[in-house]
């Protein structure tokens, strides 16, 4: 890949377009996903408000599926802007990717109205295929189950067969078509319904865990990988190599790092030992990232055609490092979970590394594509708007996962190690000062985060569209 | 304006490097023809009718390891030509992929995943009945859970163990109760009326968070928990017998 053999609008291949339409859609629903969340805090702090309307289960269900859905579409938009660049030629099946992209955004809008339109109802085979699944994080019904499944089916096509048309085959491709092998396999086994909770509760975790802590982060080290040779002119052996150590070490430490959520849902005891041994280390390969992606930016003098996507992908390795790594690292422990779990800690953690480790990366591949959609390209892109939605979006986030973890604190002394499990402990941890007053900070939090966004947006649509000073550059 | 010719030099070389005279105006150069550091690149463009522009490009070279890397750190704006450097994967001509690792290895691990997951799905759905885990107590040190040795009432049942075992998670071990959420038992007027206190500790209390627990103890042993709260804490209500539960179930 020629590191600036920068295309000009009308010369963008048919799968750039299409990845536009993917990071459109994306950033829009991360605004979804902003707006359940505030709603979400704001129910905290008065919880009659909307109460059957829009009750708080329906916020979180649109909250966190509008997540997941957003930053699995940005990064699939990232490796369709990438792959032409990659192999050299145009994705061979667009026009199947074009028509499952669309089936997808109706499926997608239909599932949302059904979640806000029918919120209570009984669990039988016809709600279970067409209502809700009721399986969090991926409540989605088996219909649009069975439709994800071949869109990643034709993701995965479009990857196989634009390197065999194209006879050629890198570090990067390699790996990015046996992770998404993973990630459409991993998905199918969260589609079982079973009477047994714990058998339920094992097999869907392959879905949440293994998505998320083991093929999200090999697809982020591989669209980084891209990222930082388009970004900083990064040799690709340097890129493989580090993405070599960093795979071995995600499948290595988080297939059985799975571990930590069967601690205590009635699988056999040798998981204690199992998930906290590897999920112990799960932290090594986001140190990995950092020191490469640090290194990486050090090395060419932070020198770069993209300021803001620079930031945001320092931002990713950090964000990812102290989210997922540290913030995990804390209460993965079975001797710390035992107190820590079921309490806002694990949300502070899931905030911080949900943010950290893809927000960072979908971001960072906006901003690439956004340098290719102004009538003259500018190097490096750069505006005053972005720093400011950077800060407000970083500093956002910062102050809500603080909130969570204070409130995790009171919850992990109170509810678990003072009181035991009792209500009277709940109670008293629920009305306990630590615990309300972070409802407010999280809530102005969030509203701040809100702002950043929209600066963010307010950038996206006029970055580069004015040039920097004439002869600035010249 | 029709561009006619645009010469490229390097650094500060007085003969041009590349000449281009038709489009398409592209320049590749390989980092591995270069020496390894910062270079300028200064791009003349000519035009048809004598116009020329000048444009300069700063890029850095590395040799490492010998892998010839080029990355450019500045371009001007409204370059009329674009420049590129050849990437050294480029350069050492990338392997074909072999179809059957890269097409069938993939389909046989995706089948593999999914009738795995499919097979444990199968058995757990085989179970006839959702059959409780046997869990073992743990010994805690929480203040009032563990069964207090002292004070067996007649008859066997111990109403003060039996208080803190069920109740006091709720209604306090002395009775305090929290809040509005969870009334005092010390000093409740309501207890005074004995066949209400039983009928809530048998049958619970709909809409609110006291649940019934008729069904899991015996006569006595209700009997001695709804003495226990009656006479304790201050209380003086006094006790009630087996019969009278009975009576009320």
């Amino acid at each position: 890949m020629s590191t600036f053999a920068l295309r000009q609008p009308g010369e963008l291949y048919e799968s750039q377009k299409l990845a536009i339409w993917y990071f459109v859609v994306a950033v829009a629903l991360f605004g979804a996903q902003i707006i359940f969340g505030l709603l979400l805090a704001y129910q905290y702090i008065d919880p009659d408000f909307l109460y059957q309307k829009l009750s708080f289960m329906t916020n979180r269900t649109v909250h966190l599926n509008a997540m997941i859905v957003w930053l699995l579409v940005g990064m699939m938009g990232g490796v369709y802007w990438f792959l032409p660049v990659e192999t050299g030629r145009e994705v061979v099946g667009i026009k199947l990717a074009k028509f499952i992209w669309w089936v997808i955004v109706a499926g997608v809008s239909v599932v949302v109205l059904v979640y806000l339109l029918v919120q209570i109802g009984p669990g039988n085979a016809f709600t279970l295929w067409f209502i809700n699944e009721g399986r969090e994080y991926v409540e989605a019904p088996r219909w649009a189950d069975i439709a994800i499944v071949a869109w990643v089916a034709i993701f995965l096509f479009n990857v196989i067969a634009t390197a065999l048309a194209a006879r050629r085959i890198t570090g990067l491709l390699g790996v990015l078509i046996f992770d998404l092998v993973a990630l459409g396999a991993l998905y199918t086994a969260g589609m079982h319904y079973t009477v047994n909770v714990t058998m339920d509760q094992y097999l869907w975790w392959w879905v949440v865990h293994l998505w998320v802590e083991a093929t999200w982060e090999v697809l982020v080290g591989v669209v980084m990988g891209w990222s930082l040779m388009y970004l900083l002119g990064t040799p690709r052996k340097l890129i493989e190599t580090w993405l070599f150590l960093e795979v071995a070490l995600v499948f290595g430490t988080g297939i059985l790092g799975l571990g930590h959520h069967y601690f205590w849902i009635g699988t056999p005891e040798y998981w204690i030992g199992l998930g906290g041994f590897f999920s112990a280390l799960e932290p090594l390969p986001l140190v990995a990232m950092v020191v490469h992606a640090v290194y990486d930016s050090g090395a060419h003098r932070m020198h770069t055609v993209n300021k803001p996507a620079l930031f945001w992908a320092i931002t990713q390795a950090f964000g990812n490092f102290i989210g997922a790594g540290v913030w995990g690292f804390m209460q993965t422990l079975p001797q710390i979970n035992m107190y820590s779990h079921g309490t806002q800690l694990a949300a502070a953690h899931g905030h911080f590394s949900f943010f950290g480790a893809y927000v960072g990366t979908v971001l960072t591949l906006v901003y690439i594509a956004v340098q290719h959609l102004r009538p003259r390209i500018q190097i490096p892109l750069n505006s005053k708007l972005w720093s400011w939605a950077w800060g407000l979006l970083v500093f956002g986030i910062i102050a809500i996962v603080a909130s969570f973890t204070i409130s995790g604190f009171a919850q992990t002394m109170i509810e678990r190690a003072e009181l035991g499990s009792t209500w009277n402990a709940f109670i008293r941890s629920y009305t306990h000062p630590w615990y309300t007053n972070t409802h407010w900070w999280r809530f102005w939090a969030g509203v701040l985060f809100l702002l950043g966004y929209v600066l963010l947006v307010w950038d996206l649509m006029t970055i580069g569209r004015k040039p920097a000073t004439e002869g600035a550059y010249d | 304006m029709d561009i006619v010719r645009v010469e490229v030099y390097l650094d500060d070389a007085s003969e041009p490097l590349a000449v281009v005279t038709e489009p398409p105006f592209n320049v590749r150069l390989d980092p591995a023809e270069l020496g390894e550091g910062e270079h300028a690149l200064t791009v003349v463009t000519h035009y048809q009718g004598g116009a020329k522009d000048h444009h300069e490009y700063a890029f850095d070279v590395s040799h490492k390891n010998n892998v010839f890397a080029g990355h450019i750190s500045r371009a001007p704006l409204r370059a009329p030509i674009e420049v590129e450097l050849v990437d050294a994967v480029e350069r050492e001509n990338p392997k074909a992929p072999n179809p059957v690792v890269y097409g069938l290895l993939p389909l046989a691990l995706f089948l593999l995943v999914v009738v795995v997951s499919w097979y444990i799905a199968v058995r757990a759905e085989s179970a006839a009945v959702d059959e409780p885990t046997n869990i073992q107590k743990i010994a805690r040190s929480v203040a009032g859970a563990a069964p207090s040795a002292a004070k067996p009432a007649a008859g066997g049942a111990d109403g003060e163990a039996l208080y803190a075992a069920n109740c006091a998670s709720c209604h306090g071990a002395s009775g305090e109760g929290v809040g509005s959420v969870f009334p005092a038992l010390a000093g409740n007027d309501h207890l005074a009326d004995a066949a209400y206190t039983i009928d809530v500790i048998v049958n619970g209390k709909p809409g609110t968070a006291m649940p019934a627990f008729g069904s899991r103890f015996s006569d006595e042993e209700l009997a001695a928990l709804v003495s226990y709260v009656r006479t304790s804490w201050n209380n003086s209500f006094g006790a009630v017998s087996a019969e009278d539960v009975a009576s009320a179930r």
